[in-house]
């Protein structure tokens, strides 16, 4: 599973201007998150790859009625070039994301 | 000199002004309910309104907009009541009309007649005779009319007042607030210190009329009910008892009127808008819908805080679309064009020269706020789809789910709205990407809206997904020309 | 307030007026200037008839007395609402170590403020002058009997219209229709 630092595939979109709702998530952060998408998922849904790339997040919990206060959105984009729908996202709560210290 | 008495036009006046009047008071009421705030600054700053008339909190924790702050008012009080925006507006403008007819025919006749100066004073000496009048009546006694008139010094010059003053001011301050003159004529809306501006004067209007309509029965009861009822109905002091059962008439009429306005809007309201909307629409049409946009505000004035109205689709594909900042969004443009056409952001983007605009947002409930929109002139995609000849609407269908997004609305269903092509080519009809410098944020509208700033805002549609070209909108929805339309009964074009 | 109208049975009284809760303005020092402009004219029209101006070319002592006093209250009455609140003789972090209750009733009445002290003040000032002109036109003053059912007289109008101003705008702050300098409306949504 690779992750993305802060520069972007061409597949992480042409944000040429950054959405103001997003937020930059920090390796740690990014970690968290594929931690996740393997535990729920295993692999990308529409080919089953299993490599993705993480994007940013999206808050939900202020604009959409139906979601909680700490919901976000985590963009993936599945790094297999013949996948059907490579831009995915997981809902996380914000526990679920954050930095795991190492058990020593 | 021309004989200051009671002809038969102004009684007949009195009479159709009390109806019209207390129509527009009740609807007006229905109208300030949607958004029961007042303010100064054309921002509509939350919190920063000088006067509320709700009980209503609104969370901080979670995106609100100006529906949920919506109130519903008593059927006494408003026409029709309980949260009937649509009815107030068409009961509103319907009796504007007649009533502005009902006031030139009243000055002509004023004027040509030489009555006039029942109400215009004959010399400067009338001020300090009201003064008199003012230190009599606060010594509980009646000052005498002023010789060979009927009315005393004071009583002419409220009059003078009322219909000389504050009843155009209520028209002017009235116009100022609809959508199409504000962005014509920029200037004419700051005359009043803007949109808010004009709300608040238009309110104290309202509360001049009340006062008056308290002072002046007060009055007539104090200097003789009977007689000046007779002077009112016979233009004569006789046959009290025949006045007075006619008044009586003429009110439980006026009252009739009130109360089959009311049912009928709650009972039957599709009927309301059709019958109404039809009149009222031409007269759009024929004094507003010329008026194209022409507003440049400067940066300094746009509003911090841009109000909405609106929730975001809450769907997960819009949500997964928003985190991958909308590259797998397209609009699709269709419908009767030769060349229907799909759009990313991207080409959108690097269709033409981009065009800002700043300009003042007008809610259809009162509410505004300036903002800086940018994207590419609607006329630009017009030109590459090439509509075929039939088509005379566009319907602008969006990703948001009313029943699902937004509770506080009337109904449910997919939101759109429909223009008539002709606004296409209005010179600031422009679909946004961009707010204030910025990509279109998502409780704007994101990725793209509809910017046709000659109409109130509902007509913008947001979170758009595709553009249809049509030739007639019976057959879409209820066949109003939009959600709002359908749903809520406002016109389909809403220059004011 | 509220806690009041509901032990006294007003609050019930007064439910029909719960439209009250419906009407709510911003404008704290316009609320005060609103408030402050009748107290002037009572005191204004007070000090007037003092100099002379009175309905009647002669008057007993304690009618001057009380335009006086009237009009000194008044007066008062303006500065405290102007002034604002001040916490008074007592520092409220020194009450706090230590002391109990009693401590706190102290501060308490110290933390009143001369806001409340000068609206009130203004209130008693309107309902005495308007208890006062009842008087004189009905059951009648010592001394004056001359004033008894002398209700034309346009400044005396005035002067009680202004008081019951003043009345109906304390009653609109302490039912939170309007607010007062130096308070200040809580309302970002």
């Amino acid at each position: 599973m690779t992750t993305v630092g802060s520069g972007s595939a061409a597949r992480l979109g042409a944000a040429d201007t950054v959405r103001p709702e997003l937020t930059v998530l920090t390796d740690e952060q990014k970690h968290g998150v594929l931690r996740e998408v393997r535990r729920r998922y295993g692999g990308c849904r529409y080919c089953g790859g299993e490599e993705f790339l993480v994007g940013d997040a999206l808050y939900l919990g202020f604009l959409f009625l139906s979601e909680d206060t700490d919901a976000y959105m985590v963009a993936l984009i599945c790094t297999n070039l013949a996948c059907s729908a490579p831009h995915t996202g997981i809902r996380l709560h914000r526990s679920e994301f954050q930095e795991e210290s190492p058990v020593s | 000199m021309v004989q200051l008495d009671y002809p038969a036009w102004l009684r007949i006046e009195h009479w159709v002004n009390v109806l019209f009047v207390t129509l527009l008071i009740r609807s007006g009421i229905e109208i300030l309910g949607t958004h029961p705030k007042l303010y100064w600054r054309n921002d509509s700053k939350p919190g920063t309104e000088w006067a509320r008339f709700t009980r209503k909190t609104m969370p901080t924790d979670k995106l609100y907009d100006t529906l949920d702050e919506e109130e519903s008012y008593s059927s006494i009080v408003s026409l029709p009541g309980h949260k009937n925006l649509g009815m107030g507006r068409h009961w509103h403008f319907i009796t504007v009309m007649g009533w502005i007819l009902t006031g030139i025919a009243y000055y002509t006749l004023l004027f040509v007649t030489g009555q006039w100066h029942r109400y215009i004073p004959y010399s400067w000496s009338i001020f300090p005779q009201a003064w008199n009048d003012i230190l009599t009546y606060l010594s509980f006694k009646l000052p005498s009319p002023l010789p060979g008139e009927p009315l005393d010094a004071i009583q002419k010059l409220t009059y003078a007042s009322v219909i000389f003053i504050l009843a155009p001011l209520e028209i002017l301050t009235g116009a100022a607030q609809s959508p199409a003159v504000e962005a014509r004529f920029p200037w004419y809306v700051r005359l009043w210190g803007g949109r808010q501006g004009a709300r608040s004067l238009h309110f104290f209007g309202l509360l001049a009329f009340l006062g008056f309509i308290a002072v002046h029965l007060m009055m007539v009861g104090l200097w003789g009910w009977p007689q000046l009822n007779a002077l009112m109905i016979f233009g004569h002091v006789r046959h009290l008892g025949w006045a007075l059962a006619a008044s009586l008439v003429i009110i439980a009429a006026i009252v009739l009127v009130h109360v089959a306005a009311t049912v009928w809007s709650l009972r039957s309201p599709r009927t309301v808008q059709r019958a109404l909307g039809f009149v009222i629409s031409r007269g759009r049409r024929l004094f507003l819908r010329p008026l194209a946009s022409r507003q440049s505000y400067s940066s300094s004035q746009l509003s911090a805080e841009h109000r909405v109205n609106g929730k975001p689709p809450d769907s997960d594909d819009y949500k997964v679309m928003a985190v991958h900042n909308f590259i797998d969004w397209k609009l699709e443009v269709g419908g009767l064009v030769e060349n229907p056409m799909t759009f990313t952001l991207a080409d959108l983007r690097e269709l033409g020269e981009r065009q800002t605009q700043r300009v003042l947002h007008n809610c259809v409930q009162g509410w505004s706020s300036i903002g800086e929109w940018g994207g590419v002139p609607f006329r630009d995609v017009v030109d590459i789809v090439k509509p075929l000849p039939q088509a005379r609407h566009v319907c602008f269908l969006t990703m948001q789910d009313t029943g699902r997004d937004e509770p506080s609305a009337n109904g449910s269903g997919q939101f759109y709205e429909i223009i008539d092509l002709q606004l296409a080519y209005y010179p600031q009809c422009l679909l946004a990407y961009e707010m204030n410098g910025r990509p279109l944020p998502i409780k704007h509208g994101a990725p793209l809206r509809l910017r046709i700033e000659n109409q109130v805002g509902f007509k913008m549609a947001k979170w758009i997904e595709r553009i249809e070209f049509i030739s007639g909108y019976q057959g879409i929805g209820e066949g109003m020309g939009g959600w709002r339309e359908d749903n809520v009964y406002y016109d389909k074009d809403v220059e004011i | 307030m509220s806690t009041v109208l509901r032990w006294t049975g007003l609050g019930k009284l007064l439910s029909f007026y719960r439209f009250y809760r419906y009407f709510s303005f911003n404008g704290p020092r316009l609320t005060t200037a609103l408030g402050i402009v009748p107290l002037l004219g009572i005191a204004a029209i007070r000090l007037y008839w003092l100099a002379g101006g009175f309905l009647l070319p002669a008057y007993p002592a304690y009618l001057a007395a009380y335009f006086a006093l009237l009009a000194t209250a008044a007066l008062l009455a303006v500065v405290g609402m102007v002034l604002g609140r001040r916490p008074g003789l007592v520092q409220t972090g020194w009450a706090r170590i230590g002391w109990t209750r009693i401590g706190w009733a102290r501060i308490g009445w110290a933390r009143i403020g001369w806001t409340q002290i000068g609206w009130t003040l203004g209130s008693l000032v309107s309902a005495a002058s308007i208890a006062m002109y009842l008087a004189s036109r009905t059951v009648g003053l010592p001394g004056l009997p001359q004033l008894v059912g002398r209700w034309d007289y346009a400044l005396g109008t005035f002067a009680i219209a202004l008081a019951a101003l003043f009345v109906a705008l304390h009653f609109s702050v302490l039912t939170g229709m309007t607010v007062a300098y130096p308070h200040r409306r809580q309302w970002h949504d």
